[in-house]
């Protein structure tokens, strides 16, 4: 049974677990500015005939075949459900294989992210100096300030480019595989002015479809969300949403995983374990998770 | 053979020490849910003589090499645990539970059920021997009717 028909389910022994009116409204709130963007935007059609892989232990057992080549991916979870380790993760196997990678970071130094990947034994800085990763801190008020200055100067018309901005990614390096952390910390430095947020998102994707890298952009959400981005656009854009779980059951909390939709690609449908060892993330495709959803947040 | 050893309480601890000690294959696995493997050493390295024992302590954490704590609350760890260990033995096993009412105590019957059925499952295409003790009187009647429901043999003890 999926989550939400088991949430379905227990939607009627308890009132309190039902999904509130206010929810609703809010989702369909979050939509409605949304439409524009909806209508406008083209996904690539089809099924592609390449695949990458992640390299994290169980996690390529969840897709049929692999993540299409090229496309984004949102990666959707609470506090400590692994979103920054999986990334740091797959961007780490990748440059094993000897594929570049960047991590563009809007919360952490580039120093704790080296750190956390040395703690799992991954070994940043040799791989910085192989020239195979780099990892880039960006304050996400400046991009905003910036956002904002150029919109004004177009009387607000959705003419922004991407490439006004300056790049994300230095020219000279030619990236396979892109972390974008996270989303939440974009929109946070966007709080008056959330149009412009969303066009700059929408533009951020279409960069992001234009490199042809594999990308993957953090979310942070609820520790059981029933929205997986800040203003929905998000969700839509990706081709791709995996969401993390960190739930809690009496005292202790369990990690798990879905793969929620991933165009043009079959995948599981259902949520099953993570842990996150001293080695990195490890999924277990065939292991159900047993805690009870609705319980913890 | 999957079995449920329906027990007095009072003979759960020597019902599970009988078990060890008489099951025929060489790798054991022993899940401890109602006593701690410090509390019982002597006694369980004495039935383990002659075979291969590992433990999973939900009780206690111990610092011995072949012991694995996990929290009572985490079926999930602890049925991925089960997994990891029966993969380390090169032979067919035997998993033996102490009381599976120990569970109860951190998680509710359904969930309990829902954990025993996949073990049971897993069990059986493993090809592994599963004794599942529970002491009489400790679990609901419909969790002991679906349980006895899903095993190959049901054993009651005087």
């Amino acid at each position: 049974m999926s989550f939400f028909n088991r949430h379905k389910s227990k939607k009627s022994k308890d009132k309190k677990k039902k999904i509130s009116k206010s929810s609703i409204k809010q989702i369909k709130k979050q939509r409605e500015p949304i439409k524009k963007i909806i209508n406008r935007t083209k996904h690539k059609e089809g099924n592609s005939s390449e695949w990458v892989k992640t390299g994290i232990p169980g996690m390529d057992e969840l897709f049929e075949k692999g993540i299409p080549k090229g496309i984004s991916t949102l990666i959707a979870g609470g506090a400590g459900s692994g979103k920054t380790i999986m990334c740091l993760q797959i961007l780490h196997n990748a440059a094993m294989k000897g594929e570049k990678g960047i991590y563009i970071s809007l919360e952490e130094s580039e120093d704790r992210l080296r750190k956390h990947m040395d703690d799992f034994g991954w070994k940043a800085e040799e791989l910085e100096k192989k020239g195979l990763i780099k990892i880039q801190r960006f304050k996400p008020f400046a991009i905003s300030r910036q956002v904002e200055a150029l919109l004004s100067k177009e009387r607000g018309e959705l003419k922004m480019n991407l490439s006004q901005l300056g790049d994300l990614i230095p020219k000279s390096f030619k990236p396979k595989w892109v972390i974008i952390d996270s989303l939440t910390a974009l929109s946070s430095a966007f709080k008056d002015d959330e149009m412009s947020y969303r066009i700059y998102v929408e533009q951020l994707f279409r960069y992001l479809e234009g490199l042809g890298a594999n990308s993957f952009l953090i979310s942070e959400t609820d520790q059981i969300p029933i929205i997986f981005s800040k203003t929905g656009v998000e969700e839509f854009l990706a081709d791709g949403v995996i969401v993390l779980y960190n739930i809690r059951n009496r005292n202790v909390r369990e990690n798990a995983i879905e793969v929620l939709k991933l165009r043009g690609a079959k995948h599981e449908k259902k949520i099953v374990a993570m842990q996150i060892t001293d080695k990195g993330i490890v999924v277990y495709p065939d292991q159900e998770v047993y805690s009870e959803f609705g319980e913890g947040k | 053979m999957i079995k449920l050893l329906i027990t007095p309480s009072e003979k759960a601890s020597s019902s599970f020490l009988n078990a060890v000690k008489n099951s025929s294959r060489k790798n054991t696995l022993c899940v401890l849910c109602s006593k701690s493997l410090l509390l019982i050493e002597t006694k369980v390295k004495d039935a383990c003589k002659g075979k291969t024992c590992s433990f999973i302590d939900t009780v206690s954490e111990s610092k011995e090499q072949n012991v694995v704590y996990i929290p009572p609350a985490n079926l999930t760890a602890l049925s991925i645990a089960i997994n990891q260990t029966q993969q380390s033995f090169k032979d067919k096993s035997t998993i033996i539970f102490d009381s599976i009412s120990g569970l109860a105590v951190r998680n509710n019957p359904n969930t309990l059920i829902k954990f025993l059925l996949f073990l049971i499952k897993k069990s059986t295409d493993w090809g592994s021997d599963l004794i599942l003790i529970l002491p009489e009187k400790t679990m609901p009647e419909d969790f002991i009717a679906t349980l006895s429901s899903s095993v190959d043999k049901v054993e009651k003890r005087k």
